[in-house]
């Protein structure tokens, strides 16, 4: 069966998570969000899946490639132009590029399903895909319930007694809402579908495409089926979802690497003295990673792929990127550090590397040289803080 | 020899500001007040910043008390300045303390990352800061 991964969104409220990578590619424990949603699609039967692209797309063509390592069949759209040999990202709309790939190859031939690629799920589309073709849908929205205080954060579904989408309230106020349903990013459609789309224009699905199909009463459904669904749109959202997978709390998800210790998950290539180091798990250790005796991890916490830990550092409950260097200097609680950021969970951003604190966080790759001031910083925290 | 990031600035210098308009320095019973007014100690005002502490270190004052409460952000070239002054007034007397009041969050969460909350203690206010010097 086919399928399509919406990946074009540029992730701005998760910078500066979102700075380098596209938001699709932002890892969770090792893994790019994305893979997730891949492994699903595969599962479940999904093994030819269009990737819609737009924003720094060539990091995910470049992880993903034609799909035969995950075992399944991927091309991509871009939605964009190149000009003087760089690419433009120019969105045409989640419908819009549904339209476009239909335009170029009619590559729809039977019901297929479209997902957001920055969601974490374990939705049973088994089970969808039954619900969609007993009520002859040409097109089926998955459905989530949400705390009433959450509302204003998505878009509101009305339904019928017989599931029909009647009508939608986009990111109400907790009091205007007129229900609690919320879209939840996964969609099957049958291919004429999209002759409600106009062809080469934008058509965004949310405000654009689903109102249209109310309008013209098509049968367009909605699934509530009870399913774990992250959302990584925000720091915290990122942080939660992190945490539930090292707690064990997504059981559908298995750990990469080998569990070298109860609760400790290691990668290849690591240089780590189990005996040596302070680790209290859930900590996921990604391959060729260095991690010195002396050096304390407290779970839940992730480190990245060749990344170092100083002897003396202290990380508690936090995400540290790939190739990032904690000096021993360093005392991290609930922190995100990527690259030359540092972000608490809650959202607060340090730009580290520019306020001259690469003596406490910095790219492992960086050959290290000092100013005469974080000189002065290192001569005294050695005699006096550690 | 100081490096040219590092020279004070002096009248005629672009960005020339006299020191005792970025700093207000305020004697109190037990200790004298310093207090940055500029949101950013970093760069631009951390030489001028390392000079006013270690002048006061240098007119004989033993307890320093910095008002930080318009401060959220510091860079390596601040603290470094604050920790300059620090060494500066234990050599003259192992007594001596800089503390600090009025942290806003972001400076706290820096001081905490490398550790250095616990050689500077901080109060919630100016008063308690004084008062601390017994």
């Amino acid at each position: 069966m086919k399928a399509v991964i919406l990946a074009a969104g540029r992730g701005t409220r998760i910078r500066p998570l979102s700075e380098s990578v596209p938001k699709p590619m932002i890892p969770v424990i090792n893994k790019p969000v994305m893979e997730f949603m891949l492994d699903l699609l595969r599962q479940h039967g999904f093994d030819q899946i269009i990737v819609s692209t737009s924003y720094l797309a060539k990091e995910i063509e470049h992880y993903f490639r034609d799909g035969s390592r995950f075992g399944v069949d991927i091309a991509y759209s871009f939605e964009g132009y190149h000009a003087d040999g760089r690419p433009v990202p120019d969105g045409l709309g989640a419908a819009g590029g549904l339209k476009k790939i239909q335009d170029q190859s009619r590559f729809f031939d039977d019901t297929f399903a479209v997902v957001c690629g920055d969601v974490i799920v374990d939705v049973d589309l088994t089970r969808a895909l039954e619900f969609h073709r007993h009520k002859r849908a040409i097109a089926t929205m998955l459905l989530k319930e949400v705390p009433r205080d959450e509302v204003t954060r998505y878009g509101m579904v009305e339904t019928a007694a017989d599931d029909r989408i009647t009508a939608f309230q986009e990111k109400p106020s907790p009091e205007a809402a007129r229900s609690t349903t919320v879209n939840a990013g996964i969609y099957l459609f049958e291919p004429q579908a999209l002759d409600f789309v106009p062809s080469g224009q934008r058509f965004d699905i949310a405000y654009e495409f689903f109102p249209r199909l109310v309008e013209f009463e098509a049968a367009l459904y909605g699934l509530p089926l009870p399913f774990t669904w992250i959302d990584i749109g925000r720091i915290a959202d990122y942080w939660r979802a992190t945490r539930m997978i090292l707690n064990g709390e997504m059981n559908f998800i298995r750990m990469n690497g080998r569990e070298m210790a109860p609760g400790v998950w290691g990668g290849i290539n690591l240089a780590v003295d189990l005996d040596r180091v302070n680790i209290r798990g859930p900590v996921s250790i990604g391959s060729s990673s260095r991690i010195e005796p002396g050096a304390t991890i407290i779970g839940p916490a992730v480190i990245g792929r060749n990344s170092v830990m100083e002897s003396g550092a202290r990380v508690e409950s936090c995400v540290i990127g790939d190739y990032t260097r904690i000096s021993g200097f360093a005392n991290l609680f609930e922190k995100i550090v990527n690259g030359r950021f540092c972000v608490d969970c809650g959202g607060a951003t340090i730009d580290l590397a520019s306020a001259g604190y690469t003596f406490v966080v910095d790219d492992a790759r960086e050959r290290r040289r000092w100013t005469e001031d974080q000189r002065t910083l290192i001569d005294f925290l050695r005699l006096n803080a550690c | 020899m100081l490096n040219n990031r590092e020279r004070e600035p002096v009248p005629g210098d672009r960005g020339y500001e006299p020191a005792s308009s970025r700093f207000e320095v305020v004697p109190a019973d037990r200790a004298v007040v310093i207090k940055p007014n500029a949101p950013r100690v970093d760069i631009e005002v951390a030489p001028q910043f390392r000079h006013a502490l270690l002048q006061l270190v240098e007119q004989g004052h033993r307890s320093l008390v910095v008002d930080m409460s318009e401060v959220n952000f510091i860079d390596s070239s601040g603290l470094g300045a604050l920790v300059s002054a620090l060494k500066a007034l234990k050599t003259q007397d192992r007594n001596g303390d800089i503390r600090l009041a009025n942290v806003q969050q972001p400076v706290v969460a820096l001081l905490e990352i490398i550790r250095l909350q616990r050689v500077f203690t901080s109060y919630a206010s100016v008063e308690q800061a004084v008062s601390s010097f017994s």
